[in-house]
């Protein structure tokens, strides 16, 4: 490419703010507003164009939405006939039953504190079935156990065993972390 | 842990999420509305500078990409498809009623929204900059508006710009620039000049109004 037009110098100008032009055409750029006054005025004033629109942009950055916005996403997701669908196909499988309360667990830090009470691993599982039924998910204790089982060794475990795999008793939280992860 | 900062740091990618939602996990869909949600927000308050409406088509965008979230490929990321997305309600609320373009939402209501209103930092001379800023976007053409917002202000590549708009990359480039010249002008016929160090001044002469000959042009 030879020599450029001032047209073709505003759009290179416009772009090298976005650091859109390569090393052959910063060079191009940089020798035609060594030689024309008029580009490097325009190129000046697009620069403080930017600089304004970043400023106007932080002040956005400061905008958000409170947690009542994806409430009322999900009120209206639910309302959907996909979310049916979606849902009706999936029940079923006890062990997506499960993930998915992983998932609302993961996601929920007062039933994380109730699970974290429980004294030992097997109230904790059972903690966890109940809790999980009470929100509509429906799995029992051999499932939790093989998802562990099935990350361990890809067999299912026995209590014994699991305790083994997750340190003992006191590792409830440790379980716990572990399980979320599915 | 809030609810906010798990999703945001979930080790859970934006497209696992999509997946698992697609399957009947609709908890993950909340997860990436809650991941996504004010950048969306932002984005579409950017371009309809209305606080209300802003957040009902946010709440439009989140539903319509819930309704179409076996079409997501990944091809790009999951907030530029979100985006690209609200464009679309954007243009179809301005479409309604094309006066509300010029909608103005004040620097001082902006300000309060973005919890900064008591900052001693923005000075009146720099609200009054700002405010002038605000309304040269308000004046370009649509299109060109919202090529600088998905540029400049949400730092996305030319190449998802040429995507989400289903335009050239070329044609991309030379409205970004159209767009920075235009609110150069703008800003030149409220006498204000760059300084030279990226900032603008105020000056002592009205200089002429070329901004409506530029409209014209680009019309």
């Amino acid at each position: 490419m030879g020599a450029l037009s001032c047209d073709e110098a505003g759009l290179f100008s416009s772009c090298s703010l976005d650091g859109g032009l390569s090393k052959d055409e910063t060079k191009l750029l940089s020798a035609h507003l060594a030689q024309c006054g008029h580009c490097r005025a325009r190129m000046e004033a697009m620069a403080a164009v930017d600089t304004l629109a970043g400023e106007l942009n932080r002040l956005y950055q400061g905008v958000s939405l409170d947690s009542a916005f994806v409430q009322k996403v999900e009120a209206a997701v639910r309302a959907t006939p996909e979310y049916r669908w979606r849902r009706a196909s999936a029940e079923g499988r006890p062990e997506d039953d499960l993930r998915r309360f992983n998932r609302r667990v993961a996601n929920d830090a007062v039933l994380r504190q109730k699970l974290k009470t429980a004294a030992s691993l097997e109230s904790f599982m059972n903690l966890y079935v109940q809790l999980g039924g009470e929100q509509g998910f429906r799995f029992t204790d051999m499932d939790l156990k093989r998802l562990m089982g099935a990350a361990a060794n890809d067999k299912e475990l026995s209590d014994v065993e699991l305790d083994a795999v997750v340190g003992g008793t006191d590792s409830i939280e440790q379980f716990l972390n572990d399980l979320l992860k599915f | 842990m809030k609810e906010a900062d798990f999703a945001t740091e979930s080790a859970l990618s934006d497209q696992a999420l999509v997946e698992a939602a697609v399957n009947g996990d609709a908890d993950c869909f909340s997860l990436l509305v809650v991941r996504h949600q004010n950048r969306v927000y932002r984005f579409i308050l950017k371009n309809v500078n209305h606080a209300a409406d802003a957040q009902d088509l946010a709440q439009d965008t989140f539903i319509e990409a819930y309704l179409n979230l076996p079409g997501f490929r990944g091809d790009s990321g999951f907030s530029t498809w979100l985006l690209g997305i609200a464009l679309n309600r954007i243009r179809n609320y301005v479409n309604r009623a094309p006066e509300r373009r010029f909608n103005h939402v004040s620097v001082d209501l902006l300000c309060e929204l973005a919890g900064t209103i008591d900052n001693p930092s923005i000075v009146l001379e720099k609200r009054e900059l700002l405010l002038a800023a605000r309304q040269g976007m308000d004046r370009l053409p649509p299109d060109l508006r919202q090529i600088l917002i998905l540029v400049s202000f949400e730092k996305i590549s030319y190449k998802e710009v040429a995507e989400i708009l289903g335009i050239p990359m070329g044609t991309v480039k030379s409205r970004l620039n159209r767009a920075r010249e235009m609110l150069g002008l703008y800003f030149r016929e409220r006498g204000l000049s760059p300084l030279g160090d990226g900032i603008f001044a105020r000056e002592s002469c009205d200089p002429p109004d070329e901004m409506q000959n530029l409209h014209a042009e680009h019309e």
